[in-house]
């Protein structure tokens, strides 16, 4: 790689020479769907970010941002990686303003750590996401990927809750949008271009959140049903309400046994709702919709207390982490369709991994219709190649007739060669093909990862 | 009314208007037409290019001054309440200086001069519906000498569709005891339509006529069923005589004790305040005081009602002047009354009777729609 | 191309009766709710999403600028013709197409006017929680282009959180969908670049909307103040309690006096500024939450605090809020909207600038703001026939800006920059920041078709 090698020194220069890693273990760690970068580069501050961009643009060069690579494995395979660059150093709490309720910080640190300092000021505060990898997901890699956890049922996404970030273009600008201001219409609303945009349209350097105080309560009503329609008929029940619960989640079978719930033992699927609020507004909650439950068909009814109630719902969000640190061999999904439709997707997904044979753990977020789908395929994955190809193929058409998408999520690079992980595409892409050349024409973030080639 | 005249009557009035456009939300002639020259918005802003020489007195201009119902729900909802419709009428005085008006109005024009009534017709004419009734007094209903004129007014006169107020209002008179009379053939028009024509300088005679009239019989009270009438009375007319609604009488006479409902309704109907009685003239407890003394009768209230009512297309000659788009309003008021899942409206004035009336029944929707006088004799029994 | 013929053409399109062009009809299309004046070139009346493409398939082939117009209320000039063309004006396509309960969605027009599909949701316990003041005829293709805010923004976030899908036609009248019922499409979020884009981006037709259900209780509040800077800081004291009612909204004494002659909410007139609170949610613990809540402005000097006890009570407290804008022009014939933003425990000290350049202009400035949201909106009083007053008017507004972006806040927090604002920018973006900007606007429209002459600055900085 001779001319990698010409680059290195302008490179060094501009990070400093200890922030430049070569080390082919580090660089093997990094490596994505089989690709390995040239280099990793860790720039301190979003100025030493520009003048990377600015560079690495000039040059051709190919940069693929990373945090703690919780989510290297999703999206695309790579069409091209020179350079990991990395947000790790770009870890500083900038403006912890509470009484304003807003929170600026880097990309590269890690939201548990984030939520740690909040819980520390004044009365406590809490920045409202909830996504998967509770520990080490970083903020600039959650807001990429747009990650989101239970309770998007309450606070909602990143979307709702950012209102400024600093950014990176591919030309080396420093491109800010929004504020610190909880409206703003001042220029278009560049911030959601970037949330969700897996890095291929500029490296997010610092992002402003909106903040909440920490509820005076929370807990968790379980309630376990024997047949899926009753669970999710329950679920909509509470959603078409006035209750104000801040998740209802439905997980088969599968799932809860995997998260070795230590409370509720019986039943077929489990419908967890997570309650955040006035203590008083809680009382009643828990009482009635344990009320309404029991006249429904479940068959039990279990509240957890705060203690339990963190742990159960860290299992959940960091479902996959367990799978991995267990070495299962799984692919998963995420699909999106119709609020009314949890149901008739769950039950599709079920019958179609019976079908084939293979073991099949769910996740709904049900008043979103977002369902996270885990698929064990034991040992022999590439024996078992066609058949998981049609397996997607059929879960994504079911996710489809109900009006949404299967994206993969993580599957081995064999499969993941013959299929678009971001599944149909849609009348959109055009557009946003337009808006990845004209913003970044040479095509050095992320090449090759997104929708539509992108 | 010229250009200069224009601007020192109405420039500071038009001015109020900040283009906010909160009126697009009430205009009836907006809500069908859905154009900007139907917003009151729109008309303050030309009257204002016009007093400031920005535009001149062009086709359209002409076109958008003469349909509006000046029915007032503009000002109504207007914070700063500018009087679009009185810079529309100052509008259509120039504009009928420059002789730049729908022709249709030189009809009726002619009409009041040869016949002082609207329809055309001898003016002795005017007391046609009477023929309908059965025992009727010797006088017949015309006496030389009375302490109440009961002011017919051309619309009910003329249009046998709207024969029932008469026919209904002087039995309940009769009934109750009251020395009243009409004018009969003395009775003109009161000159209202000149008003909405631009043409209120025409109507100075007609003032002085019933003016005088009112001297000779010696009348206390002018009592009228047509909101319009009443509300150009009230505002044009110098008179020692008491100025009443038929629903103000009505309550009166119902607190004297001199009528008392016999018969028991037994049905919801609605309740259609008419422009010039409601908003405009402010009488909006009489007629509900009245149809709560009604036995059985249940007043379910439309969305708008009181100050917020929606005109039923007839106003401001807009029936006359463009009939398509009295029509469309006439059919939001149709569905805005059938939402009220009743299937009779009353309300007080034949105007607002011959538009929604007349819509339903060319289009067969299934609608009664009553005067209050129908309701009220229909309870004496 | 020659007037006629584009008339011909647009008339083959939406018919003869659906096409304006008379010198009285481009004077009235010609205004918006703001200060500033264009003139088209004609206007068009579609009906159909079929017609606006081929209206704007024409206006693409000929380089005609295309402006998306609802109810015209904007009040940043957005949806005035600086460069001409041809007004699309939406009232013909007014419908609502589907309330989706099980689903919690609604699918509309976007001629609709925001308070006729609130009034329908409300027949099933739903709403559409955005409320801007001009709801009752605000149109929801002007709330998606202006990413229209309102008093309950503070809880309930702006328009963008509410619109989660749209039909869009492109500037070369290719029609796409974005978004959809579903969340959480893949690829990149062009419903939530589209919304506040102030239609120079593309022309909404059909918007999906999320709907929830209402709120079980509600409680309405209010404090009154002998000094404005009080019931500013007790809204900072309310949100730093760690509190997050639905709505803070704070009326000065100028605006009490006007609304109180128009609208008769109760405001006392002798009062320096009323702070009109309201939290929702649950009934559980409200009154413990509203005990606290008057408990803070009491120890903020408000000299009396109480909360309406009906529904009527209530109503009559937020037609005044409501209707302040409004009102104001009872005092003077005319009235300029800032719409700076500042952070919101900036406000105390923002709010006493404002009033320094009332001061040093000799303007009457009223101050009637989303609290809650550190959204301010001086009302800049004066008569438009007067030409003088009318160039200080401009000045202060360029100048309340000015201190808005300094204190870390914003030009605009709901109106947009329209025409308005457009050299403002730089108030708060660096010439990057805009460059970037550009090459969104390059992307979706590269021959400025749509609105052209708007959000821009015409000089690079």
């Amino acid at each position: 790689m001779p001319r990698m090698e010409k680059l290195i020194p302008r490179l060094k220069e501009i990070v400093g020479e200890a922030h430049l890693i070569r080390d082919p273990d580090k660089l093997k760690a990094c490596a994505v769907d089989g690709k390995r970068p040239q280099a990793i580069l860790s720039p301190g501050t979003i100025g030493e970010v520009s003048k990377v961009v600015a560079y690495a643009n000039e040059q051709s060069l190919t940069l693929l941002p990373m945090g703690n690579g919780t989510k290297m494995g999703m999206s695309g395979i790579p069409k091209k990686m020179d350079v990991v660059l990395s947000t790790l150093r770009l870890n500083r709490m900038t403006d912890c303003d509470c009484e304003n309720l807003t929170l600026s910080a880097e990309s590269g640190i890690p939201l548990g750590e984030v939520q740690k300092r909040l819980l520390q000021e004044g009365k406590g505060y809490f920045l409202p996401l909830d996504p998967p990898f509770t520990e080490r997901a970083t903020l600039g890699g959650i807001v990429a990927t747009n990650s989101s956890g239970p309770r998007r049922l309450l606070y909602g996404t990143a979307r709702d809750l950012i209102i400024g970030t600093k950014a990176v273009f591919p030309n080396g600008d420093v491109v800010a949008s929004g504020g610190k201001t909880v409206k703003n219409v001042s220029g278009y609303d560049m911030c959601k271009l970037l949330i969700g945009s897996y890095g291929t349209l500029g490296i997010l350097c610092e992002i402003t959140f909106k903040l909440l105080p920490l509820p005076e309560r929370v807990t968790t009503l379980l309630l376990p049903f024997v047949r899926l329609e009753e669970a999710v008929q329950f679920g909509r029940e509470i959603l078409q309400s006035q209750y104000l619960p801040s998740s209802i989640e439905i997980l088969n079978e599968m799932v809860v046994k995997k998260i070795k719930s230590p409370i509720v033992q019986q039943g077929n699927y489990l419908v967890a709702i997570g309650l955040d609020g006035v203590a008083e507004s809680i009382e009643r909650q828990v009482s009635e919709i344990g009320e309404r439950a029991k006249k429904s068909s479940a068959l039990e009814i279990a509240v957890l207390a705060s203690e339990t109630h963190s742990s159960f719902w860290k299992a959940i969000r960091d479902f996959s982490e367990g799978l991995v640190e267990e070495g299962s061999n799984f692919i998963s999904f995420k699909s999106n369709f119709l609020i009314s439709r949890c149901g008739e997707v769950m039950g599709s997904y079920e019958k179609i991994a019976k079908e084939s044979g293979v073991d099949c753990g769910l996740i709904c977020h049900s008043g979103n219709g977002m369902l996270y789908s885990y698929v064990f395929a034991g040992k022999g994955v590439r024996s078992k190649k066609e058949f998981l190809l049609n397996l997607i193929r059929e879960f994504s058409s079911v996710a489809v007739k109900n009006e949404g998408h299967l994206i993969v999520e993580s599957c081995p690079p064999g499969i993941k060669k013959r299929i678009d992980v971001w599944g149909e595409p849609r009348g959109e892409y055009e557009i946003m093909r337009r808006l990845k050349k004209e913003i970044d024409p040479k095509g050095i973030l992320n090449p090759g990862r997104f929708v539509g080639g992108i | 009314m010229n250009r200069e005249q224009l601007k020192t009557l109405f420039y500071d009035e038009v001015a109020k208007c900040n283009h906010c456009g909160f009126c697009l939300a009430h205009c009836p002639v907006y809500t069908v037409a859905g154009r900007e020259w139907a917003t009151p918005r729109g008309k303050n802003v030309l009257v204002k290019a016009i007093i400031e020489g920005k535009i001149d007195w062009t086709p359209e201009i002409e076109a958008t001054l003469f349909r509006c119902t000046g029915c007032r729900l503009c000002t109504q909802t207007c914070f700063p309440a500018v009087e679009t419709n009185q810079g529309v009428l100052a509008g259509r005085e120039c504009l009928v200086d420059k002789k730049q008006y729908p022709k249709v109005i030189d009809r009726v024009v002619e009409a009041l001069e040869t016949h002082f009534n609207i329809s055309n017709e001898p003016n002795i004419n005017r007391t046609l519906w009477m023929e309908k009734l059965e025992d009727i007094p010797d006088h017949r209903f015309q006496k030389e000498k009375a302490s109440v004129i009961y002011f017919v007014g051309c619309v009910a006169a003329f249009y046998p569709m709207a024969h029932k107020i008469p026919q209904t209002f002087v039995q309940i008179l009769n009934k109750a005891g009251v020395d009243f009379t009409i004018l009969g053939g003395e009775e003109w028009c009161c000159g209202f339509p000149l008003i909405q024509a631009g043409m209120k300088d025409k109507m100075q005679k007609l003032i002085e006529h019933h003016q005088e009239k009112v001297k000779e019989v010696g009348a206390e009270t002018v009592v009228f069923a047509c909101p319009s009438c009443y509300h150009t009375w009230k505002e044009k007319y110098q008179t020692n005589a008491e100025l009443l609604h038929s629903t103000q009488f009505i309550e009166r006479l119902i607190g004297e004790g001199k009528i008392t409902f016999q018969n028991v309704a037994d049905r919801a109907i609605t309740y259609h305040d008419p422009c010039d009685l409601g908003r405009n003239s402010k009488v909006f407890d009489a007629p509900r005081n009245i149809l709560k003394k009604v036995p059985g009768l249940n007043l379910v209230e439309l969305e708008g009602n009181r100050q917020l009512s929606i005109c039923c297309g007839g106003g401001g000659d807009l029936e006359m002047i463009d009939p398509a788009l009295s029509a469309a309003i006439a059919q939001r008021k149709i569905e805005e009354i059938q939402r009220t899942g009743t299937e009779e409206v009353v309300t007080s004035c034949q105007q607002c009777i011959r538009t929604i009336s007349g819509y339903a029944r060319k289009h067969k929707i299934k609608l009664k729609v009553r005067d209050i006088t129908e309701v009220v004799l229909d309870a004496m029994g | 191309m020659q007037r006629e013929q584009m008339l011909e053409e647009l008339s083959k399109i939406v018919g003869k009766e659906n096409v304006l062009s008379s010198e009285t009809d481009l004077l009235l299309y010609g205004y918006d709710a703001s200060l500033f004046k264009g003139k088209p070139d004609c206007i068009a009346f579609p009906g159909s999403t079929q017609e606006v493409s081929e209206i704007v398939r024409f206006c693409h082939r000929e380089k005609i600028p295309v402006i998306a117009r609802g109810s015209g209320t904007n009040l940043s000039g957005g949806t005035i013709p600086t460069r001409g063309g041809v007004i699309l004006h939406f009232s013909r396509m007014n419908k609502i197409l589907e309330i989706d309960i099980e689903n919690q969605r609604a699918v509309v027009e976007t001629g609709l006017f925001t308070l006729a599909l609130k009034n329908q949701l409300a027949r099933h316990g739903y709403v559409y929680q955005p409320d801007p003041a001009s709801e009752k005829v605000s149109t929801f293709g002007g709330n998606f282009a202006e990413n229209s805010g309102g008093p309950h923004c503070l809880k309930y976030g702006v328009t963008t959180n509410h619109i989660l899908g749209a039909e869009i036609v492109l500037p070369d009248g290719e029609v796409i969908q974005v978004g959809g019922k579903a969340l959480d499409n893949p690829g990149y979020d062009l419903t939530g670049i589209l919304v506040g884009s102030e239609g120079t981006l593309g022309i909404a037709t059909q918007l999906t909307l999320r709907i929830m259900p209402k709120s079980e209780a509600v409680k309405t509040m209010l404090a009154i103040y002998n000094s404005l800077e009080d019931a500013g800081r007790t809204v900072s004291a309310i949100i730093a309690d760690g509190i997050v009612p639905a709505t803070l909204e704070i009326l000065d004494k100028l605006t009490i006096k006007a609304v109180e002659e128009s609208v008769h909410a109760g405001f006392p007139l002798d009062a320096e500024a009323v702070l009109l609170i309201e939290i929702d949610g649950l009934k559980d613990g409200m009154e413990r939450l509203a005990e606290r809540i008057m408990e803070i402005c009491r120890k903020n000097h408000a000299r009396d605090v109480k909360s309406a006890k009906t529904e009527a009570e209530r109503t009559q407290l937020w037609a005044g809020r409501k209707g302040a804008f409004g009102a104001i022009s009872r005092l003077r014939p005319n009235y300029l909207v800032c719409d700076g933003t500042v952070p919101r425990t900036k406000l105390p000290e923002v709010l006493v600038r404002v009033m320094e350049v009332s001061k040093k202009y000799n303007l009457t400035i009223a101050n009637v703001f989303h609290a809650g949201d550190g959204n301010l909106h001086p009302l800049i009083l004066f008569d438009e026939r007067d030409e003088e007053e009318l160039r200080k008017v401009h000045l202060a507004g360029s100048e309340i800006m000015k201190l808005c972006a300094d204190a870390g806040g914003t030009i605009s927090g709901e109106h947009g920059i329209g025409t308005e604002k457009m050299k403002e920018m730089f108030f708060v973006f660096s010439p990057q920041d805009i460059a970037a900007m550009r090459k969104v606007k390059k992307a979706f429209d590269p021959e400025d078709i749509y609105n052209p002459g708007k959000i821009f600055p015409e000089v690079q900085a």
